[in-house]
């Protein structure tokens, strides 16, 4: 199992486009991936669990993954939460 | 073992197992046989499949004609199908719930909801709509291009007691009243049309409890008295015992039915009404032949189409079917409907639905440049040699255009080196064609009146549009001046004219449409018993006169006001036995009145 945290720097949070965008990368892999924020956590592989999470601009959220690929999957969602879910 | 108490509005007894319906009947309730499970998995990941595919070409046109921005709407709403939250918990809900697809998505969604309004923030309780706008399309997608009550009627093991919040009289028409054999309303005055169908059919009636839906409970065994307007809610085994001998005694009328099959469709003094059935799947065609329709009135032919590649329907696939279809009816006619693209995408794209409404569909898309309609009428000519075949043109609008259809037809028959020639006929579904019925019978080789659409245009109503629900009228003075304006000029042109709309399969608008001079009416399978023993409670005197009064109304309200007396005609001739019914030999009376009207 590994697992990381992370501020959300985008301007409007993790909306419907980033929770997408989240959810396509998450899924391109075989491991189960979670996301904390708070007490809540939700699976991330489910748009509408992310969008529940209600992270807003500088939230905390704890992505953790457990699987055979769980080190690529951490690696490639960090990345995408570092850049803004890619947002402008 | 609860009591309720309601207002009876149609006399008798009945006991059943409970199904739900709610929105309008767009949506329904049941609980499975463990044996309905995977029937119902599989039902789900196909609607899920459709949506998506829809979903997809949306995302696209939205791209390419908005910007890829506004598409990622849709891309959240693709990843919405596969949440382990929505729609995979619905599959589990099916499973361990043991009730339907619709139902699962329901309380799923119920589910989100509560979580999402917990959460309070206005920028997540948006994300609701767009969770609404997936659930709805995949809803429709469980049953598609039908209506769901009416479907899983045929599904479900008889006696059913349906519990509605309210009915409308358009659905109430179709369903299969040998299986429904009771009905608990939240809505409905005495003077409410599916109150005075449900009279008319004898199926006891019990409305007003407010909330029944929600007090009554999916697969429940319920009782009811149609006169004290009492509803048991999981009675005793002994009260269980002593309703059901009361039901028995209730239902004897209904026997009658299986009697009446093989007997020819007749009024009172003898005018002989054809009877046919519509289809929408193949495999109806068994139900048809059991119903004793004459023949099948409307084969919807766009169920062949596969949403996911609608240019690409088979020739060979079709030919398959269409020759099955007329084989099994022979030597009845079967007419065969070409495709009519504004009803295979009804259900489909909501951006861009009045084009599909108004746009280039039916015969249009046939006209111009359409392969697809070459294929069709090529399956359509090969399958004609074995029997009764015929070829209905949707969305007609004039004889030039009738005219255009009849030499491309010649071409392609040409073409391919086919011999067999087939009737074309036309759809009359817009007031267009219905103002013009003597130009087109003149092109036509015979006409078929579509109310559906023809309602729908007249009264600028869409019935897909929720919040139009009361004003789709089939009553209305202005479609009834239509249809006497149509009847008028098919009967003078000497044109073989039928009505293949929802009306047909309501008895008391049959009875109108005998009196304007309609004599042929096609209608869901399981109406035509039922149409049938009605026609035997008035006379064509009678419906002269009626047709008279109503087309006088100036209110539909006025109009149903007038059905009144004939749906208690109608009622006892229902509980009638079946001796009473067929007392007059109609065959023989046909013969002294060849074609009154």
């Amino acid at each position: 199992m590994t697992s990381r945290l992370l501020t959300v720097v985008n301007e409007l949070g993790l909306h419907a486009r980033a929770a997408a965008r989240f959810v396509s990368v998450a899924s391109r892999f075989r491991s189960q991936i979670r996301v904390t924020r708070g007490q809540r956590t939700m699976d991330g592989k489910s748009i509408l669990g992310l969008l529940l999470l209600a992270a807003a601009r500088g939230s905390a959220l704890t992505i953790t993954a457990d699987g055979p690929d769980e080190a690529e999957a951490i690696a490639a969602l960090g990345l995408l939460v570092e850049r803004g879910f890619e947002d402008t | 073992m609860t009591t309720l108490i309601g207002r009876g509005v149609s006399p008798g007894v009945a006991v059943g197992r409970a199904v739900v319906a709610v929105r309008d009947a767009r949506q329904v309730r049941y609980r499975l046989a463990t044996s309905g499970i995977d029937r119902e998995r599989q039902r789900l990941r196909a609607a899920r499949e459709r949506t998506r595919v829809e979903l997809e070409e949306i995302s696209s046109r939205v791209s390419r004609t908005v910007g890829p921005a506004q598409a990622a709407i849709f891309a959240a709403q693709l990843l919405m199908l596969d949440d382990p939250l929505f729609v995979r918990r619905a599959d589990e809900l099916i499973r361990s719930e043991r009730i339907n697809g619709d139902w699962a998505l329901e309380r799923a969604i119920a589910e989100l909801h509560q979580v999402f309004a917990r959460e309070g923030d206005e920028w997540l309780r948006e994300r609701v709509g767009d969770l609404a706008d997936v659930a709805g399309r995949l809803m429709r997608n469980l049953r598609p291009g039908r209506d769901p009550l009416v479907d899983l009627v045929h599904e479900l093991d008889p006696p059913l007691i349906l519990v509605a919040d309210e009915l409308p009289p358009s659905i109430a028409a179709q369903l299969d009243w040998t299986r429904v054999q009771g009905l608990v309303c939240d809505i409905g005055s005495p003077t409410h049309h599916t109150v005075i169908l449900v009279r008319s059919l004898a199926i006891p009636t019990v409305v007003g409890l407010g909330g029944a839906t929600e007090m009554l409970g999916p697969g429940q065994t319920l009782a009811l008295d149609g006169t004290t307007g009492e509803v048991v809610v999981e009675p005793s085994a002994e009260a269980l015992e002593r309703w059901r001998e009361r039901a028995q005694v209730a239902a004897a009328g209904r026997r009658g039915l299986e009697e009446l099959r093989t007997r020819p469709a007749a009024t009172a003094d003898g005018v002989r009404i054809r009877l046919e059935a519509n289809l929408g799947m193949a495999d109806e065609v068994a139900r048809a032949r059991d119903a004793g329709a004459e023949g099948i009135g409307l084969f919807r032919s766009e169920f062949l189409i596969d949403p996911a590649h609608p240019d690409a329907a088979s020739e060979e696939a079709q030919f398959e079917t269409y020759r099955q279809i007329v084989d099994a009816m022979r030597p009845l006619p079967v007419t065969i409907r070409t495709f009519d693209a504004g009803e295979e995408r009804r259900a489909a794209a909501r951006p861009g639905g009045h084009r599909e409404r108004f746009g280039l569909r039916g015969i249009r898309a046939a006209l111009q440049h359409d392969e697809r309609f070459r294929g069709q009428m090529r399956a359509l000519l090969r399958a004609a040699p074995a029997g009764n075949l015929r070829v209905l043109l949707p969305f007609v609008t004039s004889s030039d255009e009738l005219r255009a259809a009849r030499m491309l037809i010649d071409d392609i028959r040409r073409e391919a080196g086919l011999h067999a020639t087939v009737p074309i006929g036309a759809m009359i579904e817009v007031p267009a064609a219905a103002l013009t019925v003597d130009h087109l019978a003149r092109h036509a080789d015979f006409l078929s009146v579509g109310t559906n659409d023809l309602i729908q245009y007249t009264l600028a109503v869409d019935r897909t549009d929720e919040r139009l629900a009361g004003h789709y009228e089939p009553a209305a003075p202005a479609v009834l001046r239509l249809l006497r304006g149509i009847a008028r000029a098919g009967r003078r042109a000497r044109c073989d004219l039928s009505v293949c709309g929802e009306v047909a399969a309501d008895p008391l608008l049959v009875a109108l449409l005998v009196g304007l001079g309609f004599r042929t009416f096609s209608m869901t399978p399981s109406a035509i018993p039922v149409v049938k023993r009605s026609l035997t409670a008035f006379d064509s005197h009678q419906a002269r006169d009626l047709a008279r009064r109503a087309l006088s109304a100036t209110s539909a309200a006025a109009v149903h006001a007038e059905l009144v007396p004939l749906a208690e005609a109608m009622h006892r001739a229902a509980i009638a036995g079946p001796h009473e019914i067929t007392g007059r030999d109609s065959t023989d009376a046909t013969l002294k009145r060849p074609s009154a009207s």
